[in-house]
């Protein structure tokens, strides 16, 4: 029980979940975004510039940073508007690709040498943070945006003869998506003192979405329990640490042969949710029954 | 309400429709009949907006619609169902018809409100009610049996308050039964104020059912009329049974 | 500038061959196969161990490669295609996703994330035709790279089992009921087009002189670029487009710097999405497929 103790695995799940979050907004639309990294690493990099080197405060800057990965992420959705399915994935992971190699030609940032001196990371902020992305995911997958979203990733012909503008929303979901993500890529290297273009390369994209996959992405709490997992794992297992990547793997290829929906899908949450009903219900007769037994 | 004028649709070098005109009147229950690669599927698609005409005009209620994107014809007040019934997976029976007013003014940031919510869940209470489909509110929509999963996108089109709706045969796949209360609801959506346009197969069901028919062959009109008038015309004979 | 033109020619082959993997799976079978990259790199380093370690000469460990790709093909296809329902569009990619990763991280436990050498074990002159320095070495790869195309080709279009590739590409219900074994032939479509990464693979780790476990990545995702620029399930675009942007890509380290190439698979892939998502000779109805 050490581990949990440790400030630094705290934080990096926190970090994880947040930015799993964001993909999962962006998912929730059906847009399945393979560059999902990227846009945090924009996040990064532009906090940490204007921490490092322009010397503004911490909060604003992480919260340009990830305003600033907003706008790439609406970037992003425009050439997708006109992909679906894998196409859409692979010209993410394509966006994605072309961010890596600018930063990595950026003197000012410091190319492949990568960007340090950021600080400033805590464990209370992390989950500060955490909680205030977990409300506002909750409200907006409740909300009739949220709504909307699940409508065009089910259907994006239906969407629109229903009068939903899946230009809009496929904007939007990029945005706020990116966004999110690029909040924990702000936190990230302010964590980490250093970060270079590699830290949020393709395969980081991929564990994100794995993250997402893997918990069940027909829910909120499915990314959350999902990324806990899958970040905690193996560091429970010390010996396993150097296996990190096999195990993803291997659980990848497992969950999609048994079960492809994800741990927690929709299905289960009302089962559970009929569970308590009645739990509770069976409570109330029992106590009135005791009651009324007494009297 | 619906004015086609001289719409030509071309598919590379398939003329899916030629030189169509169609008028179709306000309160009316009007049929769209023909046999297999009539058209008619295409002529939805056009007028819904999920394709757009080679030449000539559409007009809705004096509004120019032929370039119009498939998401502003329906907030005009058109709309639709599908051939194949696309219901959307993950999604319970009330989720479904909701969704269809998702647009109704509170998707936006400035209409989001607690009132706009409340009206918009009494209008989906109330066609639930209208379609028999409220002990099924919670149930997943593709668990519904066939007869039930019909009148559910039918519930849903009608959630977005149209003007005008389109149904891409709907009587596909039913029994006698089901056609007899299938055309039951569409005489009662005409007279909840609704113009209702139907594609269809089974001609009894649309002579009994169709104020006005358009007999569509090769993508072009070959009959506009009352029942009886369509029903002797010899080219529509030909069409039907000639073959 | 000529001596470019030729080293793109060579990544240029090397973009073809594995960029036919993804495009036969694909068109058979509608699937991206995110582990075609690390079969590639598989087959790579099964030649380097068949040329250091059983010590045998070039041909041998082009054919191991080659036999040993093809079974962790069909590995592959057991794992993570054929218990995968495919109601559930995207995953069987995503599967494949977990392979590519399990046998990347195990490679790299392995062999280590440094790269190793692979000898040169071809002893043959080098021609000089006017200033330009073509070795042996790469004449042989790419005589070796056309004869695999020029071979897949034949076999997609003149044996019966292509055809019955063929058939199940354009609709397996249909093949089925004309009596093809489409699930035989599923496999048998993994078995070949990890046949043609593995050879990849040797050939360069022939031509860089050394093989890393990570090229499965970076030349693998990029070769995911080539095919749908040239159109995903079009076998001549693949082909097409691999000469195209490998060429392209040298040119631009050439002129740019080796850290800007990286961008140009990618640059062209989002213009061809955006402007012509069926790719350069692909057809409309592969899109809707995916």
């Amino acid at each position: 029980m050490d581990i949990i103790a440790s400030p630094a695995l705290q934080i990096i799940v926190g970090i994880n979940i947040i930015m799993a979050l964001g993909l999962f907004i962006t998912v929730s639309a059906g847009q399945f975004s393979l560059g999902h990294a990227s846009l945090a690493g924009i996040g990064a990099y532009i906090s940490a510039v204007l921490t490092v080197n322009l010397h503004w405060p911490f909060l604003a800057a992480v919260i340009v940073g990830a305003l600033a990965a907003g706008i790439f992420g609406a970037i992003f959705a425009i050439p997708a508007l006109r992909t679906r399915g894998i196409y859409l994935s692979v010209l993410t992971l394509g966006l994605g690709e072309l961010v890596r190699v600018f930063f990595s030609t950026f003197e000012y940032t410091g190319g492949v040498a990568g960007f340090g001196g950021m600080k400033g990371t805590t464990v209370g902020i992390v989950y500060l943070t955490l909680l205030f992305c977990l409300i506002a995911v909750g409200i907006l997958m409740r909300s009739p945006l949220g709504r909307a979203f699940q409508t065009v990733a089910a259907d994006e012909m239906v969407a629109e003869a229903l009068g939903l503008n899946t230009v809009r929303l496929k904007v939007l979901a990029f945005s706020l998506g990116g966004m999110m993500t690029a909040l924990g890529g702000a936190l990230y290297a302010h964590f980490m003192f250093f970060i270079d273009p590699h830290s949020f390369n393709y395969n980081q994209s991929v564990f994100l979405l794995i993250f997402v996959v893997f918990g069940g992405m027909e829910s909120m709490w499915g990314v959350v329990l999902g990324t806990l997992i899958l970040t905690l794992l193996p560091e429970y297992f010390r010996g396993l640490d150097q296996w990190r990547m096999v195990i993803y793997g291997l659980v990848l290829i497992f969950m999609m042969a048994v079960r492809p929906q994800g741990i927690i899908t929709k299905r289960l949450l009302r089962k559970v949710g009929r569970g308590f009903a009645y739990i509770n219900k069976r409570n109330k007769e029992l106590w009135r029954f005791e009651s009324n037994s007494k009297s | 309400m619906l004015t086609l004028t001289n719409v030509t649709k071309n598919f590379g070098g398939l003329k899916a429709i030629q030189s169509l005109n169609l008028e179709v009147e306000e309160g009316q229950i009007h049929g769209v009949i023909g046999p297999n690669g009539a058209g008619k599927t295409t002529l939805f698609n056009l007028i819904t907006g999920f394709a757009h005409p080679t030449s000539g005009e559409m007009f809705f209620r004096e509004g120019d619609i032929s370039s119009n994107k498939p998401y502003q014809i329906a907030r005009q007040g058109i709309a639709r169902t599908f051939q194949n019934i696309r219901l959307l997976p993950g999604m319970t029976v009330s989720e479904s018809v909701m969704s269809g007013q998702l647009n109704q003014r509170i998707t936006g940031w400035k209409n989001h409100s607690t009132k706009n919510i409340r009206r918009a869940k009494k209008n989906v209470d109330e066609l639930l009610d209208f379609f028999k489909l409220s002990p099924y509110k919670e149930t997943f929509a593709l668990e519904l049996p066939y007869g039930l999963q019909r009148s559910l996108e039918i519930a849903r089109a009608l959630a977005t308050e149209p003007k005008l709706l389109l149904l891409d045969e709907p009587a596909a796949g039913m029994n006698e039964q089901e056609t007899e209360m299938l055309a039951e609801d569409i005489a009662r959506i005409r007279g909840e104020g609704c113009t209702v346009v139907v594609i269809e197969h089974d001609m009894s069901f649309i002579m009994g059912l169709c104020d006005r028919i358009t007999v569509l062959n090769f993508g072009m009109k070959i009959a506009d009329g009352t029942g009886d008038e369509v029903r002797n015309n010899p080219e529509v004979i030909e069409a039907y049974l000639g073959k | 500038m000529l001596q470019q033109l030729i080293n793109g020619l060579m990544l240029g082959s090397t973009y073809a061959l594995i960029a036919l993997g993804y495009s036969l799976v694909f068109g058979v079978l509608g699937l991206i196969n995110l582990a075609h990259g690390e079969i590639f790199m598989l087959g790579g380093f099964i030649g380097l161990m068949v040329v250091t370690v059983a010590q045998l000469s070039l041909p041998f460990a082009i054919l191991g490669a080659m036999i040993g790709a093809g079974l962790i093909g069909i590995i592959l296809e057991l794992l993570c295609f054929r218990p995968v329902k495919r109601s559930y569009f995207l995953a069987p990619a995503l599967s494949t996703i977990g392979f590519g990763i399990v046998v990347r991280d195990l490679m790299v436990n392995y062999v280590g994330s440094e790269p190793k050498v692979f000898p040169s074990t071809v002893q043959l002159p080098d021609f000089q035709i006017g200033s330009l320095l073509i070795s042996s070495v790469q004449l042989l790869i790419l005589g070796a790279s056309l004869f695999l195309m020029v071979g897949l080709t034949l076999f997609v279009n003149r044996t019966s089992l292509g055809r019955a590739m063929r058939a199940v590409a354009e609709n397996p219900v249909v093949a089925q009921l004309q009596g093809v074994n489409v699930a035989r032939i599923t496999m048998i479509t993994f078995f070949v087009s990890a046949l043609l990464a593995g050879a990849a693979g040797v050939f360069i780790g022939l031509r860089i002189g050394k093989l890393s476990p990570f090229i499965g990545t970076s030349v693998g995702l990029k070769a995911l670029a080539v095919v749908i620029i040239g159109g995903l399930g079009n076998i001549n675009g693949a082909m097409l487009a691999g000469l195209l942007v490998g060429m392209l890509e040298i040119l631009a380290s050439a002129y740019l710097g080796a850290a800007y190439s990286d961008a140009i698979p990618w640059t062209l892939l989002i213009i061809i999405l955006v402007f012509r998502p069926s790719g350069l000779l692909g057809s409309k109805t592969n899109v809707d497929r995916a």
